[in-house]
């Protein structure tokens, strides 16, 4: 025998609820499972049933570069969005009241904000006679006009722009939670601003970096349309070469195997993740 | 007056995959019968009552109501009321609106449905309250709502689970005095479920004890005080010393010698196979100087409690063996003091023999 | 309202935390703004700051009538998905927190996928089954991408809504005699009436904002305004870009303060 007893109530209407599954279910399976099988398979099997599609990416080309270039920014998109959001987050955590509505209200404003039209601003503010540079002569810092588009630096400002409540929101959520008292404490049993930093404050919002960090790297490695606008014909990430090599060069399979690629990394990522996050969760209640 | 239904569980199971959260029980509960579960949690009891209101289907067996087979009727048909541990009102309707809620439910006229509203609230003492949220009222008042709703449409068999659980330990005592006023009152069967040993007692007209996912005994509350099948139902009724039998020799007819780990040897009425022994704490003596009984210890008072109307000694008289001793006490009893030396007795009729 | 910060920061400490913050928010809004401004120009192309103030691109847009139908088409086909995103997030939330059974916890994780994934994979593989389904180009198209990015919005607010009241309340309808639909019908949905309609809200603004899917599945018929946003930026950067994305701006705004208020409203008060 297994075992005896369970949670103390285990009353369910089960049978009834699970009979509305199969609308969803089909749903899913037609239009998200199916198509999602259909463009691995169509990486491995089209043209011909092999790995040619991969060698294609893989080898010599531009695809394999792409590929990097595309965790690269991604890595240094979230690595920035952490380092701004961090310090924001935390005098954010701490605020009541009308203030922390205006901040909270801001930061999911932003969120909701079309990131087409986002990245619309920033094209304009960046054009050779646009406000940016006009800003950088005016202060010396610049003799003449400077490229700023199509340029890596102006890909990473522009995803941060559109990421950062992605980092902002699990990050404040966390801090909100993490009891004051707590560092009060600290500070009457006489620890110094950094190590209490170090030892109490940062290890209790570690779950919050987590799902911050998690959530903007795999949201960055799908990026379109900032990288499009901003980076448009000089620095190309792996979505952009997929609609390309889907809808101008109809090249199905290959863009197929580099989705397959791009897939495979997000749910590896995703699944990491909930580990980390699990495990953390975990170490903070120890 | 509602004529009660009676109950009856046939071999009824219950398994979760390799988790057995009840194993085959059969139990028959009469019309009109106050019949209590009782047993800790995760003993069985509220899969049992789920059974009987539909929400856990039996991977054996059947249930039956009024002698037809319920096992697989849906809950909305069964005609049962039942009261929830957090009484489950709806908190988006009034006071009024919750108890109108099964008789809408069963198409009755607008008039007829008011009329007998009026007259539910009136039963609970709630004929103000009408018009009420949920969230307005005390915990007892909610209870009462619960209690009206689930019998407005005057259902035969009533379900109750842990109903008092929420509420602070007086409004509990006045409103079991209120439930056994309701049942008298409105006559059906009630089944209720509870992890409170005093408030079964209190109660039920007859109670089954829980454990493991099995009744353990069934029977009036008196009874299984008295006169406990193992030592689960002693302990979990009232205090019992247990002390583990290693040998058991008879003496005479009905009366054994028994050898315990725990050291004192001891006579007792009983036959074997003798497991335990148990003595109820208001069976012994206790007093200075040695005591008139068969069985007669010298020990030590190692802890003194006062509760209400009587004084709990702890005794230490071998090594790792404590008996508790209950003994009555008004204003005018002698508390014995902490650490004196004393003699605890009781006949051989007093100690249970079971067999574990 | 910065309470203890101060005694944990100091003055120094304090004025830094004062410039970071209006640092933030200048970088977080001051973009929008420039859009916002350079929409109301008089000339030809953008300026800024604009000289003189005028709606003449207002006016532009207005009378392009490809503008007004790419709209149209965007509130038929968010409010389309609206209500099959509400309509599937509800049965699986349903199903998944009120099912019982322990592997429909993976099958509420497949539900939330599409929301991580990079649309463009979703779109590549769409693209084909609407060809096979002859769907292709069709509003029907649309809005089945849209609404299977969509539904895990709506699947988590409602999640989120019927884990937040017990359980007993529906267990309780049913032995009053309620079956199962109208358990439904008067407890459940009372109950998360507020989730849904938020979910709903949700789900129309993702629709109205999203692109990578209009590009593929989207017709010269169908398409939607941030398609022919986007068709316009490749080509020339016209102020009149600037007063639609401005007007778009203004509209999700409003969306987005009535999700809030439902939200609000239904923190304060208990359910009438």
């Amino acid at each position: 025998m297994a075992g005896i007893g369970r949670a103390a109530k285990p009353w369910t209407l089960g049978r009834g609820y699970l009979l509305l599954l199969p609308l969803p279910c089909g749903f899913l399976a037609v239009f998200f499972v199916w198509p999602l099988l259909r463009v691995v398979l169509r990486s491995v099997l089209d043209p011909r049933p092999n790995f040619s599609n991969y060698a294609k990416v893989l080898g010599a080309g531009p695809y394999a570069h792409i590929l990097l270039y595309t965790i690269e920014i991604a890595a240094l998109v979230t690595a920035i969005c952490l380092l701004l959001a961090y310090p924001v987050a935390a005098l954010t955590a701490r605020m009541r009241g009308g203030a922390l509505q205006v901040m909270t209200g801001l930061i999911v404003a932003s969120l909701w904000t079309s990131a087409v039209i986002r990245s619309y601003a920033w094209l304009i503010l960046f054009q050779r006679y646009g406000v940016v540079n006009q800003a950088l002569i005016a202060l010396g810092l610049a003799g003449a006009p400077v490229r700023i588009l199509q340029t890596t630096t102006a890909v990473a400002i522009g995803m941060v722009h559109v990421l950062l409540p992605f980092m902002l929101l699990p990050l404040i959520a966390t801090m909100r939670r993490i009891d004051p008292t707590l560092l009060r404490a600290g500070r009457i049993l006489g620890a110094a601003p950094v190590r209490l930093f170090l030892r109490v404050y940062l290890p209790l919002s570690l779950p919050g970096v987590n799902a911050g960090v998690a959530l903007v790297f795999i949201t960055s490695l799908g990026f379109f349309i900032t990288p499009s606008l901003l980076g448009g014909g000089r620095t190309t990430m792996a979505a952009m070469i997929i609609e390309e090599e889907a809808d101008t060069y109809l090249d199905w399979p290959l863009a197929s195997a580099i989705a397959t690629i791009l897939l495979a990394l997000t749910v590896v990522i995703y699944l990491a993740y909930g580990r980390l996050a699990r495990v953390e969760v975990t170490r903070s209640l120890r | 007056m509602t004529r009660g239904a009676s109950v009856e569980f046939a071999g009824v199971s219950k398994q979760y995959g390799l988790v057995t959260a009840l194993r085959p029980t059969s139990l028959v509960i009469a019309q009109g019968e106050f019949f209590a579960f009782l047993g800790p949690s995760g003993s069985g009891k509220s899969t049992l009552l789920g059974t009987v209101a539909g929400f856990i289907p039996p991977s054996e067996g059947r249930v039956l109501i009024e002698g037809s087979d319920v096992t697989a009727m849906p809950p909305h048909r069964r005609n049962i009321g039942m009261v929830f541990q957090n009484y489950a009102l709806f908190p988006y309707l009034t006071v009024a609106q919750n108890i109108a809620f099964p008789l809408r439910m069963r198409r009755l006229p607008r008039g007829e449905i008011a009329r007998r509203v009026d007259r539910a609230l009136e039963m609970v003492r709630l004929g103000d309250f009408g018009g009420r949220m949920p969230a307005q009222l005390s915990g007892g008042q909610q209870q009462r709502v619960a209690l009206a709703r689930a019998a407005v449409y005057d259902p035969p068999l009533l379900l109750m689970d842990e109903p008092l659980g929420a509420l602070d330990k007086t409004l509990r005592e006045e409103m079991q005095e209120e439930l056994r006023q309701f049942h008298r009152v409105v006559g059906a069967t009630i089944l209720y479920v509870t992890h409170d040993q005093q408030e079964a007692a209190a109660m039920a007209d007859r109670m089954a004890i829980m454990n493991h996912g099995a009744v353990e005994q069934a029977g009036p509350p008196r009874d299984l005080y008295a006169r406990p099948e193992n030592s689960f139902v002693a302990r979990f009724l009232g205090e019992a010393n247990v002390l583990r039998v290693v040998a058991a020799d008879p003496v005479a007819a009905g009366r054994l010698h028994l050898r315990t780990e725990e050291g004192p040897a001891l006579l007792a009425c009983g036959s074997p196979p003798a497991g335990i022994a148990c003595i109820r704490p208001e069976d012994i003596a206790i007093a200075e100087a040695p005591i008139e009984r068969e069985n007669c210890f010298r020990g030590r008072i190692v802890d003194i409690v006062h509760v209400a109307g009587s004084i709990r000694y702890s005794v230490a008289i071998a090594a790792n063996c404590t008996l508790s001793v209950r003994v009555r006490s008004d204003r005018r009893t002698a508390v014995l003091p902490m650490d004196a030396a004393v003699h605890v007795g009781w006949d051989a009729q007093d100690a249970l023999v079971l067999p574990s | 309202m910065m309470g203890r910060a101060d005694a944990v920061l100091g003055v120094a400490g304090r004025i830094g935390a004062a410039v970071l913050l209006a640092a933030f928010v200048l970088f977080l809004v001051a973009p929008v703004v420039v859009i916002v401004l350079m929409s109301f120009t008089d000339q030809l192309y953008l300026t800024f700051p604009p000289t003189r103030f005028a709606l003449r691109w207002y006016a532009s847009a207005w009378e392009q009538s490809r503008w007004l139908r790419a709209a149209w088409n965007s509130i038929q086909i968010g409010t389309a998905t609206a209500l099959a995103s509400v309509a599937l997030g509800t049965l699986s939330a349903l199903a998944v927190t009120r099912g019982g059974r322990r592997w429909l916890l993976p099958f509420g994780s497949l539900v939330v996928a599409p929301m991580m994934l990079p649309h463009v994979i979703i779109a590549i593989g769409l693209y084909p089954t609407m060809l096979d389904l002859g769907l292709s180009g069709s509003y029907a198209a649309v809005v089945i991408g849209h609404t299977v990015v969509a539904t895990p919005l709506v699947f988590t607010t409602v999640a989120a809504a019927l884990r937040g009241y017990d359980h007993a309340l529906e267990l309780a309808a049913r032995t009053l005699g309620a079956n199962g639909w109208r358990t439904f019908r008067f407890v459940t949905l009372p109950m998360i009436a507020g989730g849904l309609l938020i979910g709903g809200i949700f789900a129309f603004a993702v629709s109205f904002d999203e692109l990578m899917l209009a590009l593929f599945l989207a017709g010269p018929r169908t398409e939607t305004l941030p398609r022919l946003l986007w068709e316009h930026l490749a080509q020339s950067v016209t102020p009149t870009i600037a007063a639609v994305a401005t007007l778009i701006l203004a509209f999700t705004l409003l969306l987005l303060v009535a999700a809030e208020t439902l939200r609000r409203r239904k923190a304060v008060e208990p359910p009438p």
